[in-house]
């Protein structure tokens, strides 16, 4: 049961258009899917590091 | 291969409501993994569901306790014995993996009740190693989701009432783990509205700081404006000072030579007082100097005449004539000063007194002390002659200072008293007023410099501040990503939702449709964005209103079967009387659904003998295991009894 983050990543296979995104995304619904308590300031943190990927991907810095 | 799943392997209980100790080991002896139990009404059918769910979540299904406890086995104290457990244990497997679940509440007889003791509730491996209870149930069945899993089939319709409506749809946010992405969604928006916040502080940060910057530079200005004002007041002020200083200097000069002035005349007038009174005495002594010039000739004869005493008129002729002048005159012969009364009584006493001897005596003493102090005198007489000299040059000063006088007076009137009093009260005033402005200068001053240090200060902030600009510029971008990725969020959790609603939509038509006789008759089970269950005939009118009990059934457990499949659900699946309201074909249908299904999972039905009647030629030959409950009268409690 502790496995329908199963589901939602089957949904974010298809039909995103941007991969960098997508994959930010997966990987953030991975966690949040995984971790039985997300403090908030970890959350933070993790969404930080995901969402400065994407600015250096984009060649933001 | 195959799938593998959570099951049961075994449920003991012990001591709870008709079982008094039964074990039903449910071992999977076929390709299906289904387990039939069978019993009469009130055999334990039901109690077998409400034990499993006492054991898991600490209350029965059908909420049958007794003041919150679940009912013991009525026989369950035997004579002398005083404290029993009660207890449900059931073994859950997984693969390999096994676990053994125990609630277990002690009793005590305590007269005519029963004390229980709090329940203990433990999760194990067979190697004793515990294991935290709520999240292996959590991973197991949690209780939220647990009807879709302990169901009894008659009161399946619940589902579509539309005050369970929402109740399905939070079940199914909660299976989907739908928490979990709004946890998400919500860590994120708490990202985005910090780093919104960073942005709109750094940007409000400079911009106070200019605005401060602004501020203290308008105020240095006008303090360096008023600076200037102040320079021309009191520029304009000490002009004016030294002008009225100048004013009452000079008339304060004038005043001071008049008083010289009169300092002068005052002296000299004391000095002439003084050198005319001396003046005076010389020309007293210049009458006795007279006499003597008369005395003299006589003087050596005086001394024969004393001896021969003779009269002092022998002796001056004319003495006593000189003497009656002044008597008769009253007026000094010499001088010409007016004698009064007294003196003259004087002389006349002295005119008798000349006649005689004695008188000559006296008048020779008289002589001789004169003629010491004349011959003094005439020594002087240069000094005298000086004096006066001198008294008639004073006089002419005296005269000359009095003209100056008068000058000056004119002067000192020309400066009129008004304007002198004016310029006197003003000059203070000025003074004052001069005094304030250099102190206002002065903390003009003072500020300007303190407000230099503040400008300075915030300069340097500015840059510092201006160096993170490109700081601002990466929270700008991470900013629109995190907005993207909330927004693909969202777009994804509505998608999971629709695409739930539209595999649901799917799934529950195929297994409403297996499970029907009337297979053509409906073309279709749809579940709405809001969970309305409908289900439409061939021209898409919805008849969910004219359905049978029988049809109901189906309906729900199709929709329940479902959500299983949409959920991915592999959790063992108990259902009490699943075909309750169903005859006909679709007993068949639904069995061979259900035993199709434990090929994948576990099933477990409960039946009464009616029920079992009616499907057993569908299922004896697919079941594992077959258990039939018989109620024991010497004990009056149930014995499961294993016949397949």
């Amino acid at each position: 049961m502790a496995d329908q983050a199963y589901k939602v990543l089957e949904a974010l296979r298809e039909g995103w258009d941007n991969e960098s995104r997508r994959y930010a995304l997966s990987e953030l619904v991975r966690i949040w899917f995984e971790e039985t308590y997300i403090s908030s300031h970890k959350a933070k943190s993790i969404i930080d590091k995901y969402v400065t990927r994407l600015v250096k991907e984009e060649g933001g810095i | 291969m195959a799938k593998r799943y959570t099951r049961i392997d075994s449920v003991t209980f012990e001591g709870y409501r008709v079982y008094k100790d039964e074990t039903f080991e449910l071992e999977k002896t076929r390709e299906e993994d289904l387990h039939i139990i069978v019993g009469k009404m009130g055999t334990g059918k039901t109690t077998f569901l409400n034990g499993i769910s006492y054991l898991l979540y600490n209350r029965e299904l059908t909420k049958s306790e007794v003041d919150g406890k679940p009912i013991h086995y009525t026989g369950i104290f035997e004579e002398g014995i005083s404290r029993v457990p009660m207890s449900i244990r059931m073994t859950v497997s997984r693969g390999l993996n096994q676990w053994i679940l125990e609630r277990k509440v002690w009793l005590k007889k305590v007269g005519d009740s029963v004390a229980y003791t709090d329940p203990k509730v433990s999760v194990k491996t067979p190697d004793e190693m515990e294991e935290d209870f709520t999240q292996w149930l959590d991973n197991f069945i949690p209780q939220k989701v647990s009807h879709f899993f302990f169901f009894d089939g008659e009161a399946l319709e619940k589902y579509f009432t539309q005050d369970k409506r929402e109740d399905v749809q939070t079940t199914i946010k909660d299976l989907l783990r739908y928490d979990r992405l709004k946890k998400l969604y919500e860590d994120l928006t708490a990202y985005i509205n910090e780093q919104t916040g960073r942005i709109s502080i750094k940007d409000n940060k400079l911009a106070q700081l200019y605005r401060q910057l602004e501020d203290y530079d308008r105020e240095v200005h006008e303090h360096i404006e008023r600076k200037s004002e102040i320079r021309v007041e009191l520029s304009s002020l000490n002009k004016k000072l030294k002008e009225y200083k100048e004013i009452a200097n000079s008339t304060y000069d004038l005043s001071l030579k008049m008083k010289e002035k009169e300092l002068k005349e005052e002296e000299l007038n004391q000095k002439m007082k003084m050198w005319k009174e001396k003046l005076s005495q010389w020309n007293i002594a210049g009458v006795k100097l007279y006499i003597l010039a008369l005395a003299k000739p006589y003087m050596k004869d005086m001394q024969k005449k004393i001896e021969e005493r003779e009269s002092a008129d022998a002796v001056i002729p004319g003495l006593s004539d000189f003497i009656r002048y002044a008597i008769d005159k009253g007026r000094c012969p010499i001088c010409q000063r007016d004698l009064s009364a007294e003196e003259i009584n004087n002389l006349k006493v002295r005119l008798k007194d000349i006649a005689t001897a004695d008188a000559t005596q006296i008048l020779y003493g008289i002589f001789q002390r004169s003629y010491g102090r004349a011959t003094r005198l005439l020594e002087d007489r240069d000094s005298i002659l000086l004096l006066g000299k001198e008294v008639a040059e004073l006089e002419e000063d005296i005269e000359n200072l009095k003209r100056q006088k008068a000058k000056l007076a004119k002067d000192i009137k020309r400066h009129l008293p008004e304007e002198v009093n004016k310029v006197m009260k003003e000059i203070p005033r000025i003074n004052q007023q001069i005094e304030k402005l250099i102190e206002e200068r002065e903390q003009i001053d003072k500020r300007i410099n303190e407000l230099k240090t503040r400008i300075q200060r915030i300069k340097n902030a500015i840059n510092k501040n201006e160096s993170r600009v490109r700081d601002i510029d990466m929270v700008r971008k991470k900013l629109t990503h995190a907005l993207a990725l909330r927004e693909d969020l969202e777009k994804l959790m509505n998608r999971i939702m629709s695409d739930s609603t539209r595999e649901l939509s799917q799934r529950a038509t195929y297994w409403f449709r297996k499970m029907m006789w009337k297979e053509n008759a409906f073309k279709e089970v749809k579940i709405t964005d809001d969970f309305e269950v409908q289900v439409l005939d061939d021209k898409g009118a919805n008849v969910i209103g004219s359905l049978s009990g029988g049809e109901n059934q189906i309906l729900a457990l199709a929709y329940t079967l479902a959500l299983h499949d949409v959920m991915h659900l592999e959790s063992p699946v108990i259902i009490d009387r699943p075909t309750a309201n169903i005859s006909g074909d679709s007993t068949e249908f639904v069995m061979n659904v259900l035993a199709d299904i434990s090929k994948e999972r576990q099933i477990i039905l409960l039946l009464n003998d009616k029920d079992w009647e009616q499907v057993r030629k569908y299922v004896e030959n697919r079941a594992s295991t077959i258990w039939v409950l018989e109620h024991d009268d010497a004990t009056s409690s149930t014995v499961a009894k294993k016949v397949a």
